[in-house]
């Protein structure tokens, strides 16, 4: 384990843990430039390649860290470069969350919460049309999406038997 | 909770806390059922219907303060529902069961790519997935929202909420900014001791 570039993956993941508001994918053009073109850890080609490797993969959004980490510094590199995306956010979000909580019940905390749902829920729905919109989809494929719209919502159905079938679908290039 | 000065509107508690090993199974579970997107849905699935431990007011509040921090997002309301039943300890549970096993996938996807330079053909297999990811998305939408359906104001700014990201496309944080302060005024004048619309 060389030390150097364990203390340049730190160094730089741990500042862009505190950058990366509204979600992980907003940093990754700054975590593309710094990685390719300011540090030379890997080429273009190559962090196109673990950008869908870590958005093909379940978990979190931001594990696109843990693989920049395993090529510049091998297997404690991905864990170094992993903790330092997650920790300070991490940090963060447990002060503000001990606030909220212990808030419960005052006017204000209430106000917010009921005048802040719709609004989230209006930012769910736009979350839904985003990835349709970049999914690019054929005209099944959005059948199927409007078809399981309805029966998430007004069944009980487990989505993941049907994730399974059209993950085969896509697979074989039916969607 | 001990600062709660109206009991009907304070967050309901849930009949059992859950332990430690609770909390990181159920975020295992969210964080390896929602690939290809949909935390949301799952996240809401898990927590407010399967296990009870949130109700849908605070869950979407937890949304958006998850959304709203930097982070990921399925992290931060991991730490959010973690530490709202046991603090540190809670926070740390729930962060490992939802990271712990997507990281030794990622591990071996890594030596795998660089190592023996396969990149596995995912890209079809997600495209499949990504269609019921949309209606995962919009299915929640449709649950937590159709009890503003007659609501005219929460209609309004769910709608200016959508409209605002998916066709002005604002960041998040310049919604919230914009929309957030005049809908808590409504919601304050409206009635700060009262549970329901805003």
């Amino acid at each position: 384990m060389k030390l150097g570039p364990i203390l340049s993956l730190i160094s730089f993941f741990s500042v862009l843990s505190i950058l990366s508001v509204g979600g992980s994918n907003s940093v990754v053009p700054e975590m593309a430039r710094h990685a390719v073109e300011v540090e030379h850890w890997l080429t273009l080609a190559q962090f196109t390649d673990i950008f869908a490797i870590s958005q093909a993969t379940p978990g979190p959004s931001n594990l696109i860290v843990a693989l920049i980490g395993f090529k510049v510094a091998g297997w404690w590199g991905a864990l170094v470069a992993q903790l330092a995306m997650m920790l300070p956010a991490a940090s963060l979000m447990l002060l503000v969350s001990r606030i909220w909580v212990t808030s419960s019940g005052r006017p204000w905390h209430l106000a917010l919460e009921h005048g802040l749902a719709p609004i989230a829920v209006g930012l769910i729905f736009a979350s839904g049309w985003t990835i349709a919109e970049g999914a690019s989809l054929s005209t099944i494929g959005y059948v199927i999406a409007a078809v399981c719209t309805l029966l998430f919502w007004k069944s009980h159905i487990n989505p993941i038997p049907i994730i399974a079938v059209v993950g085969v679908l896509g697979w074989m290039r039916l969607i | 909770m001990s600062l709660c000065m109206t009991p009907p509107s304070c967050m309901s508690e849930p009949a059992t806390k859950p332990r430690l090993l609770e909390l990181a199974l159920a975020f295992n579970k969210i964080s390896l059922a929602s690939f290809g997107g949909g935390l949301s849905a799952w996240a809401r699935r898990v927590i407010v219907e399967e296990k009870k431990w949130l109700d849908d007011e605070e869950f979407l509040s937890a949304l958006t303060l998850s959304r709203v921090l930097p982070g990921a997002n399925q992290m931060n309301f991991a730490v959010y529902v973690g530490s709202r039943f046991h603090g540190f300890e809670g926070a740390l549970a729930a962060v490992l069961g939802l990271i712990t096993i997507p990281f030794l996938i990622i591990l071996a996807l890594a030596y795998a790519y660089f190592l023996h330079s396969t990149a596995p053909a995912m890209q079809d297999v997600l495209r499949g997935v990504t269609a019921v990811a949309i209606a995962l998305a919009l299915s929640v939408g449709l649950k937590t929202g159709e009890k503003f359906l007659f609501n005219p104001t929460a209609l309004l700014f769910g709608a200016l909420a959508f409209a605002a990201s998916v066709f002005v496309k604002l960041p998040l944080i310049a919604v919230l900014a914009i929309l957030g302060p005049p809908a808590f005024l409504v919601a304050w004048r409206h009635d700060p001791g009262k549970k329901g619309d805003p």
